[in-house]
C-alpha cells in the first residue's frame, strides 16, 4: 500500500468502514480515526491529499479539527471536506467558515463522494 | 398570592410605585406593602418606601401580629399595636381573588374615606401585576417546553439518520462496485440487516415512549416470577457473554413470592437494563443480576464492571436521549432504553435508580412494590 492517503473521520464505525472502502477501492490509502483528536493527529502524521471529516464526533469536533489544519501553515492547503447532517444548516455554514474546502451532507449520494475523491486521487 | 409573585421584578416595581403615591396620598411618611402567603400564614414585605424603611421585616407571621390577622379577616383597616417596628401603624386590608391579598402599613392613621377609594385601586393594581407575571412565567414555560421538543426532535433525527445513512450507502456501495468478491456482499448484506433492525428497534422504542407518555400503552398485570425473567435473560445473553468473555451470574433469594406487574413490559425493562449492561461491561468483565425481598418489594439488581456513571449524570441517564449524547453510540444504544424503562417501573408504582456497584462499574436497581398501588398506571387497563 503505497498509495495517495485519505484520513477519514467519523465516530460510526460502519460509515467509517464504508469511506475507508470507498477510498481503497479508488486506489487510495484510508488512515482511519473515529474522533477528531485522531483525525488531527493522522493528518499531521500522513500529509495526506483529502481529509473526510464527521462534524459530530465527540471530543474534538469536525469543525475544530478544520481550525487546527487551517491554522497550520504546514496543512494550510489540504483539502477538506465536512460531512455535516441534513438538517443542520448552521454547520453547513460553520464549516465553510472554519475553512473547509466544502461540505457534503449526510446521508450522501455515494456516487458523488466516490467521484469527489477519486477526482483528488487523480489530481 | 403564589410564592413567585415574591420574585418578579413586575410586582416589586408596581408594588412600590403604589407605596410611594400613597406616602402622599395618605399623609404618611413610611408605607409598606406586604403579600399574604395563605400556605405559610406568612406576610412578606414586597415594598417599602419612607425613611424606616430598611427597619422592617422583610417577612412576619399572621399570628404574632393579631391585629394584622384582624385586618386580614375582617377587611377593616385597624391599628397595629403589637408588632415591635411596626407599631403605631395602621394596617390596611388588601382583597384578592380568592384569599386576602395582603397589608398596607401606614404610620398614620388614614382618612377612612380616602382608604374605602385607594384600597380597591391598590388591590387591582397589585393583583394585575401578579396575573402579567404569571402569564410572563406560564408564557417561557410554554416556550421551553417548545425547546424541549424541537431539541427531541433533532435526536430523534439523529438517531435514525445514522442506521439510514449506513442501509443506504451499503446499498450504495454493492450497485457500484459489482466486481467485489461474494465476501464483501455477504458482509455489506450483514450490515444492511443489522441496521435495518436496528432502525425497526428504534422506531418500536420511539413508539413505545410515546405510548407511555401519553398513557395509551395497555398493561396486563398477572402475577410474574422473577427468578424466572432474569433466568431467561442470563441465558439469552450466553451466547454474547461467550463471545466477549463476559462472565453472567444470578442470585435470587430463594422462594422469592411472585409480584403483580405486567410480564411483558418487566421484560423490556431487564431487557434494557442488560443491553446497557452488556454495552458497558469491557471484556473478560461480568454482569450479576440479583433478586431480593426489601421494603414492600421486591429490589432487582443488574450489575457491570464497565466504567461506572459519575455522580452528576445519575438522574439524567434516565431521561429520554440523554444516553446518545456522551457515551459512545457504537454499542447501538438508542437513547431511550433507560427512559422506557424508567416510565415503566413507574407505571408499576416502581423506582428505578443506578449507583455504585461494589467493584466499580455501574449498579442500576429496582425497587417493584409486590402489588401497584392503587391508581398505578398499571392497573389503567383493568379499571
Amino acid at each position: 500500500m503505497s498509495g495517495k492517503v485519505v484520513v477519514i473521520a467519523d465516530d460510526e464505525p460502519r460509515l467509517l468502514a464504508s469511506l475507508a472502502f470507498i477510498v481503497q477501492r479508488e486506489g487510495g490509502q484510508p488512515v482511519s480515526a473515529p474522533d477528531g483528536l485522531a483525525a488531527l493527529a493522522a493528518i499531521r502524521e500522513h500529509r495526506p491529499v483529502l481529509a473526510l471529516l464527521d462534524v459530530m464526533m465527540p471530543g474534538m469536533d469536525g469543525l475544530a479539527v478544520t481550525r487546527a489544519v487551517r491554522a497550520d501553515l504546514a496543512l494550510a492547503a489540504l483539502p477538506i471536506v465536512v460531512i455535516t447532517a441534513l438538517g443542520q444548516a448552521d454547520h453547513e455554514r460553520q464549516a465553510l467558515e472554519a475553512g473547509a474546502t466544502r461540505y457534503l451532507r449526510k446521508p450522501f449520494d455515494v456516487a458523488a463522494l466516490r467521484d469527489l475523491i477519486a477526482g483528488y486521487l487523480r489530481a | 398570592m403564589t410564592v413567585n409573585a415574591l420574585e418578579s421584578a413586575t410586582v416589586h416595581d408596581t408594588a412600590a410605585r403604589l407605596c410611594n403615591s400613597l406616602r402622599g396620598d395618605l399623609g404618611a411618611e413610611n408605607v409598606a406593602l406586604w403579600l399574604h402567603d395563605a400556605h405559610q400564614g406568612l406576610l412578606r414585605r414586597v415594598a417599602a418606601v419612607g425613611p424606616r424603611a430598611s427597619e422592617l421585616p422583610e417577612v412576619f407571621a399572621r399570628q404574632v401580629a393579631p391585629q394584622c390577622d384582624e385586618a386580614l379577616l375582617t377587611g377593616r383597616t385597624v391599628p397595629v399595636a403589637d408588632l415591635g417596628l411596626l407599631s403605631g401603624f395602621a394596617a390596611i386590608p388588601l382583597a384578592g381573588r380568592e384569599q386576602p391579598l395582603g397589608l398596607i402599613t401606614l404610620d398614620s392613621q388614614p382618612d377612612p374615606e380616602k382608604v374605602q377609594v385607594y384600597a380597591p385601586h391598590v388591590a387591582t393594581a397589585v393583583n394585575n401585576a401578579i396575573m402579567a407575571d404569571e402569564l410572563v412565567r406560564a408564557n417561557s414555560q410554554l416556550r421551553a417546553v417548545d425547546q424541549q421538543k424541537s431539541e427531541f426532535l433533532n435526536v430523534v433525527a439523529h438517531d435514525l439518520r445514522t442506521p439510514l445513512t449506513c442501509i443506504r450507502t451499503y446499498t450504495d456501495l454493492l450497485r457500484m462496485y459489482v466486481d467485489e468478491p461474494p465476501e464483501t456482499y455477504r458482509d455489506f448484506l450483514t450490515i444492511i440487516a443489522e441496521e435495518t433492525e436496528r432502525l425497526g428497534e428504534l422506531l418500536d422504542n420511539f413508539l413505545d415512549l410515546a405510548r407511555i407518555e401519553n398513557a395509551t400503552i395497555r398493561y396486563e398485570v398477572e402475577p410474574v416470577d422473577l427468578d424466572e425473567i432474569l433466568e431467561h435473560f442470563a441465558n439469552v445473553y450466553l451466547a454474547k457473554a461467550a463471545a466477549e468473555a463476559i462472565i453472567v451470574g444470578r442470585r435470587v433469594q430463594p422462594q422469592l413470592p411472585t409480584i403483580q406487574a405486567d410480564r411483558r413490559r418487566l421484560e423490556q425493562v431487564f431487557s434494557n437494563l442488560m443491553s446497557n449492561a452488556f454495552r458497558h461491561t469491557p471484556r473478560g468483565g461480568s454482569v450479576m443480576l440479583a433478586a431480593v425481598a426489601d421494603d414492600g418489594g421486591v429490589r432487582v439488581i443488574v450489575d457491570d464492571t464497565g466504567p461506572g456513571v459519575p455522580k452528576e449524570d445519575r438522574a439524567r441517564i434516565f431521561e429520554r436521549f440523554r444516553q446518545a449524547r456522551n457515551a459512545d453510540r457504537s454499542g447501538g444504544g438508542t437513547g431511550l432504553g433507560l427512559a422506557i424503562a424508567k416510565a415503566i417501573v413507574a407505571d408499576h408504582g416502581g423506582r428505578i435508580w443506578v449507583e455504585d456497584a461494589p467493584g466499580g462499574g455501574a449498579r442500576f436497581c429496582v425497587h417493584l412494590p409486590w402489588q401497584p398501588p392503587p391508581g398505578a398506571a398499571v392497573l389503567r387497563g383493568d379499571q
